[in-house]
């Protein structure tokens, strides 16, 4: 909440609206105000700048006390998130201070001043004037107050007040209203360093200081912070959740400063909580949505929420309000992603969202930001959107990021927030897949696994496919009943691709005995049907199963 | 871990069609032998093994069948495998050399037949 400066500027002519005491300037300052004023220089001297917001206010409202010989002073400041003023510092009234007193602008003495951005003077308290009890049973008769005014803002509310009855005159309320301006300056630095560092401090530690490392996907993210106006609200996330989807998170918390980052908080920690218990993203959002409008009411967020299957082949997508990522596919054209859009979050209730599931090719980039990387003043969005369309390349997401911070940024400051995340991923093909496992039959499904997904950017025909798992399979049952003793131990599968075959070798370090069973023999049959060579290499320190499979099975044969 | 599935059918004549589902290696072959033993009634005159969906089986898997026709011969119950040309399981059957130990349904059993 912001007060702008509406009526006389202070230390002008004020009138008073509400037949209390007028009060007129006076061009001229008497000895006695100008001998006074050199002693108001002496309230912000240098000696001062290094107190806190408290003490400053203490050491100052002592001196105004001097200076103006009255009984009481005090300061309230504007609580910016419930328009209230709170009684911050005084002398002579430790009470309203202790007590926390609390003053909506417009009620009361000192709430006039603040709704009238104007001086206010009272000569004799009389009938519900005076909003704090404490001013009345502290025995009070006269009253001046004088907004403190930073920058056109109302920052609170400076007063004083006489146990005597007693007639503020004009060169008083000038001289309490110069005052005022500078208490008002130095507090309202003072607070605002305070708010920026704190909201800087806690944006900070709600992005991710390291990406979490995901095998089979490259990371890398840059924010940029406000130049002017404080930080905002905006947050990527980016988390592994239990069962092996990862989950990517931009958003924006409409508005800035302190207000913002805290919500920014909230939300994404709600978000998380919502993304471990329900799978689709959009009932994710859906529940996000509710607890913002219950909880966070008229703090509207976009976000945009992404979950990668475990695969890497998949991702779903929805958006509250945010800009779609863009995808780079290898050898393709960037282009924003074809997903729905649905309204933000906090704005209106019981939307049903939707979420969108798209293929993720291997080598593919995709780049989600938020909307300060595109926006610029006096341009349309879809001219940002396009500029970043055609700076995106498929590189390593850092020097993705690089690039188009470059490009797009410069060497100038952001206006507003900017974030950018982009992720890979890795094209396995040429990259040989390596494995260790412990040999164990359990580990055979996740192993078959790891194989499909190695093999599905080549060009292997369906047969071949089944020879690679069942030959690497087979080689692996055979170290599982074979290589160790009941203290176990572990195998290592690699496959690499080699011309128009692939390698693939199956490694243990124990010491094999003679096979059991029938199915043993199977398995060796098996393999040799499978491959077109099966080299068996075994020594005291481990054996090796070396399978060379033909990729296009089918037309050889 | 590796997972598999048994629909099991019965017609009331002594007839029992199993559908075996997922996959069948090392870790699970004993357990879903036992699970097929389960679902086999001892006044079962003829079984039907569908493999058509199963996704892969190994040998440890093909033990359980070779098994599983000996057992069932044994009972006088007619036990068939279905393993249609293509599938996962009849590829296993033909690289480990056991279409002749199996009782597959030959291809030229087909209904036109």
């Amino acid at each position: 909440m912001s007060w702008a400066l509406r009526s006389a500027p202070p230390g002008g002519a004020v009138t008073d609206r509400r037949s209390l005491t007028p009060v007129t300037s006076v061009e001229g300052q008497s000895n006695t105000a100008s001998e006074r004023l050199r002693r108001i220089e002496a309230v912000t001297d240098t000696t001062l700048n290094n107190l806190g917001v408290e003490d400053l206010l203490d050491e100052l409202l002592e001196r105004v006390r001097d200076i103006l010989e009255v009984d009481t002073a005090a300061v309230l400041l504007l609580d910016p998130e419930t328009g209230d003023l709170v009684a911050t510092a005084s002398v002579g009234l430790a009470e309203e201070v202790r007590q926390g007193v609390r003053i909506p602008v417009g009620l009361g003495f000192a709430g006039r001043v603040a709704a009238d951005l104007a001086p206010v003077v009272i000569d004799e308290i009389e009938g519900s004037i005076v909003r704090s009890r404490i001013l009345e049973q502290r025995g009070i008769h006269s009253l001046l107050g004088v907004p403190l005014i930073s920058e056109g803002r109302l920052v609170g509310v400076l007063h004083v007040g006489s146990l005597v009855p007693r007639h503020f005159e004009p060169d008083e309320v000038d001289l309490l209203q110069l005052v005022a301006d500078r208490v008002a300056v130095s507090v309202d630095a003072r607070r605002s360093s305070v708010d920026r560092a704190a909201a800087w401090s806690l944006q900070r530690s709600l992005i991710p200081a390291r990406l979490p490392s995901v095998s089979g996907m490259q990371m890398a993210a840059r924010y940029l912070p406000a130049g002017e106006g404080g930080v905002g609200g905006d947050w990527y996330d980016v988390f592994v959740l239990p069962d092996g989807r990862i989950g990517v998170v931009m958003g924006d918390v409409i508005g800035r400063g302190l207000g913002a980052a805290v919500v920014m908080g909230r939300v994404r920690s709600a978000l998380r909580a919502y993304a471990l218990d329900h799978s689709d993203p959009a009932d994710v959002l859906t529940r996000l949505d509710r607890k913002i409008h219950h909880f966070e009411a008229g703090k509207m967020t976009t976000v945009l929420y992404v979950v990668v299957d475990p695969m890497l082949t998949t991702f779903e997508v929805t958006s509250a309000g945010h800009p779609l990522p863009i995808m780079v596919e290898p050898d393709g054209e960037p282009a924003m992603v074809p997903a729905v859009v649905d309204p933000p979050l906090g704005v209106i209730g019981g939307i049903r969202r939707r979420s969108t599931r798209l293929s993720l090719p291997a080598g593919a980039v995709l780049a989600t930001y938020t909307d300060g990387l595109i926006e610029r003043r006096g341009e349309s969005i879809d001219t940002g959107i396009e500029r970043l369309r055609s700076t995106l390349r498929c590189d390593t997401p850092d020097a993705v990021c690089s690039v188009v911070i470059n490009e797009l940024v410069g060497e100038g400051r952001v206006a507003d927030d900017t974030a950018l995340l982009v992720l890979r991923r890795d094209d396995p093909s040429g990259e040989p897949l390596s494995l260790l496992v412990p040999a164990d039959a359990a580990e055979l499904a996740g192993v078959r696994a790891a194989i499909r997904w190695w093999l599905a950017p080549l060009d292997v025909d369906e047969e071949a496919r089944m020879c690679v798992q069942l030959a690497v399979g087979e080689a692996m049952a055979n170290t599982i009943e074979h290589a160790y003793g009941p203290g176990g131990g572990t195998v290592e599968v690699n496959l690499a691709q080699s011309g128009d075959t692939v390698v693939a070798t199956v490694r243990d370090t124990g010491r094999w005995r003679g096979a059991r069973g029938e199915a043993r023999g199977r398995g060796l049959r098996i393999m040799d049907a499978c491959a077109e060579e099966v080299t068996l290499d075994r020594t005291d320190s481990g054996t090796t199963v070396r399978l060379r499979v033909g990729m296009t099975r089918r037309a050889a044969s | 871990m590796t997972e598999a599935s048994i629909d099991a059918t019965s017609s009331g004549n002594g007839h029992v069609r199993l559908a075996l589902r997922g996959e069948v290696d090392l870790a699970n072959a004993d357990a879903t032998r036992a699970r097929i033993h389960a679902a086999v009634p001892n006044d079962t005159r003829t079984v039907d093994l569908d493999l058509t969906d199963l996704d892969y089986v190994d040998s440890s898997g093909l033990q359980v069948l070779l098994a599983l026709t000996g057992e069932l011969s044994r009972l006088q119950i007619d036990f068939h495998i279905e393993a249609p040309p293509r599938s996962a399981a009849r590829f296993a059957i033909d690289m480990a050399g056991m279409g002749t130990l199996l009782p597959l349904d030959r291809p030229d059993a087909s209904p036109t037949a």
